[in-house]
């Protein structure tokens, strides 16, 4: 835990509740500070307003038999559509992403797949692409921008700020979120979509119109 | 930990006709379209931008008010958005309206002539597993029912997608009836939905609606045949009645006795006049009834017939059973082939006889004189097939009458599709 960390922004003091946090988010201000000495990006951003996830900073779930608990989020927007990627700690150490937004979960993490760069170049919705002999259709392909977040980050911000990403999932429910930060630059997020249900979530945000 | 309760809608007014605007989405709110003026905005940054399109038409009245809510599949869903489409170059409408739960995430309720649909987004998309037409998912079977570019004719309320992009998606829907797969897809995303048939009542009292629902019409694209079993069902329970009749069938040919009760020779008389005296069997017992009993006759006819007509005759009550038993047999070559028809010995059979002792009463006629002999044998207590037989026709009635119900109500859902299966036949 950092104690009285004071914010690049606003210069007032606020606790980082896990030293191995990367980013954090001013708990005045909302605006980003980095903590790590090798991030040298420079883009500026705050809080996300209201989005109506039920995710917030210290839900709960369960994950593999694990309990994880969310510590904070980065939230872009493409289009019409955005997404969310909760940061999570797990029991056991572990740190990964939960990707939600319009009632889909995905527990994730950063992981080097070898799957060939170029397959990706001008890539359309539909195409599918063959790894580890499973299909995997791409669902989506979108440029994300307009970050937002809170909470604390275990792993920096892909840089450029503004770049394309693809969506591709398998029939047993697996997912992968690929930012394409440039044409040989390519970082995964591998996981596996679990309905709400089965996430075993507490402390989740609601309202009496909800219960 | 504080538990942040969600927002309350976001309110606003509509810059063009002044309309209280309230957007229970917030940020998920892609598109927003003011049911006064139908003016749209898309909702950025919690302020509303001019999206530069509007819905020109009249109102269309939906049926389920904007901001219900209501209870499907045991989740409770708030009707967030209201939009009518049709087909693009075709005259068809339908009617959309979009459910939004903050857990579950998005579902939608489709109105095509008074027959609803309940459609949720697949999370696990399905692997293609197409032969001829007939796609597998969920160990269904699914067929290509309909593919079309829809166009957006009416919209009311917000949307979390951006619903004036509609004509630029192919959509195509497969059915397997009371469920349906629609997959959609455009340069930048692909989408597949599975629904299922919703009754018209269900969505009536789900959102607590005093008006009745829109009046149907024709079948709709996976309604449901009532008061049918689906085949599997029906096949089931077919092969098990089946099953049963053959249990018993072999029980009581295994129990039957087989019993011989008379074997005797005759020789025809004839009186003065050449006319055939009728012939006396000796007696025989029937121990067992209600029984049966096969009488089988023979004669060695030769390119002739001997008929007999017969009698049983109980001779405890004096009742009489009447039958005739004809033998022919007809012989020959022709064309360089031999042929021959019929047999020598011909039987029949007489059933639910009471017990007692019995005689039998012939009178034979004949071809020609030279059969001037012939023998009865008589069996009770055997098996008989004709009644399993008759039993099994009725059964398999019931699932022919229900194959035929069925096919007359598929080719009427399927007339309104360019690939019926049963406009090839």
């Amino acid at each position: 835990m950092i104690v009285g960390f004071k914010c690049n922004e606003c210069k007032k003091t606020f606790d980082i509740d896990h030293d191995d946090a990367l980013v954090a988010f001013c708990t005045h201000c909302g605006m980003i500070n980095r903590l790590s000495q090798s991030d040298n990006s420079d883009f500026k951003f705050g809080a996300p307003e209201e989005d109506y996830s039920p995710i917030q900073i210290g839900t709960t779930g369960k994950f593999e038999g694990k309990q994880f608990q969310v510590a904070g989020r980065l939230r872009f927007d493409f289009r019409n559509a955005f997404r969310n990627f909760w940061s999570v700690v797990v029991e056991d150490g572990r740190r990964l992403w939960l990707i939600e937004s319009y009632g889909y979960y995905v527990i994730a993490k950063n992981e080097s797949l070898q799957i060939p760069a170029n397959l990706f170049r001008s890539v359309k919705a539909g195409k599918i692409i063959s790894f580890e002999e499973k299909e995997w259709p791409v669902e989506t392909v979108y440029e994300n921008q307009n970050y937002k977040g809170e909470g604390e980050l275990f792993e920096t911000i892909p840089s450029p700020f503004t770049h394309e990403q693809v969506e591709m999932s398998n029939e047993s429910g697996e997912g992968i979120f690929i930012s394409i930060l440039s044409p040989s630059n390519l970082v995964f997020y591998r996981g596996k979509y679990f309905e709400f249900d089965e996430m075993n979530f507490k402390t989740f945000r609601t309202s009496a119109a909800w219960i | 930990m504080d538990i942040k309760s969600f927002s309350p809608p976001f309110e606003t007014n509509c810059e063009k006709c002044n309309q209280a605007i309230s957007i229970t989405t917030h940020f998920q709110c892609a598109v927003f379209v003011c049911s006064g003026c139908r003016e749209s905005y898309r909702f950025r940054n919690n302020s509303l931008i001019n999206n530069n399109s509007r819905i020109d038409t009249k109102d269309h009245q939906e049926y389920i008010p904007l901001g219900a809510v209501g209870k499907i599949r045991k989740r409770l869903y708030k009707m967030i958005g209201f939009a009518v489409k049709k087909e693009k170059g075709t005259p068809y409408r339908w009617r959309e309206y979009l459910l939004f739960n903050p857990y579950y995430g998005y579902a939608f309720l489709a109105e095509y002539d008074g027959h609803w649909t309940f459609l949720e987004q697949l999370i696990v998309h399905p692997k293609e597993v197409v032969i001829k037409n007939d796609f597998a998912f969920d160990r269904k079977w699914f067929r290509f029912f309909s593919d079309y570019k829809s166009v957006l004719v009416y919209a009311q309320g917000e949307f979390c997608y951006d619903v004036f992009k509609g004509s630029e998606s192919e959509i195509r829907e497969l059915i397997s009836p009371p469920y349906i797969l629609s997959y959609e897809r455009s340069n930048e995303e692909q989408m597949w939905l599975y629904g299922e048939h919703i009754d018209e009542d269900d969505i009536k009292d789900a959102f607590a609606i005093k008006e009745d629902p829109p009046e149907q019409v024709g079948i709709g694209i996976c309604q449901p045949m009532k008061g049918s079993l689906n085949y599997t069902t029906l096949m089931r329970l077919t092969g098990i009645f089946i099953g049963v009749l053959v249990v018993l069938q072999f029980v009581m040919t295994n129990l039957a006795r087989n019993e011989k009760v008379l074997s005797e020779s005759f020789s025809i008389r004839t009186d003065s006049l050449g006319n055939m005296l009728p012939l006396v069997s000796e007696s025989f017992e029937i121990t067992k009834a209600p029984a049966n009993l096969e009488l089988e006759f023979y004669s060695s006819v030769d390119n002739s017939w001997m008929e007999f007509s017969t009698d049983a005759i109980n001779e405890t009550t004096s009742e009489h059973y009447g039958f005739t038993t004809a033998v022919e047999y007809y012989h020959g070559y022709d064309g360089g082939e031999s042929w021959s028809e019929g047999g020598p010995a011909a039987s029949s059979v007489l059933s639910h006889l009471p017990k007692g002792k019995y005689h039998l009463n012939i009178w034979p006629t004949r071809g020609d004189m030279r059969a001037d002999t012939f023998s009865v044998s008589a069996k009770t207590d055997f098996p008989m097939y004709s009644n399993m037989f008759a039993v099994a026709g009725v059964i398999l009635l019931f699932p022919l009458i229900t194959y035929l119900r069925r096919r007359g109500f598929e080719e009427r859902r399927w007339s309104n599709s360019y690939y019926s299966p049963y406009e090839e036949e």
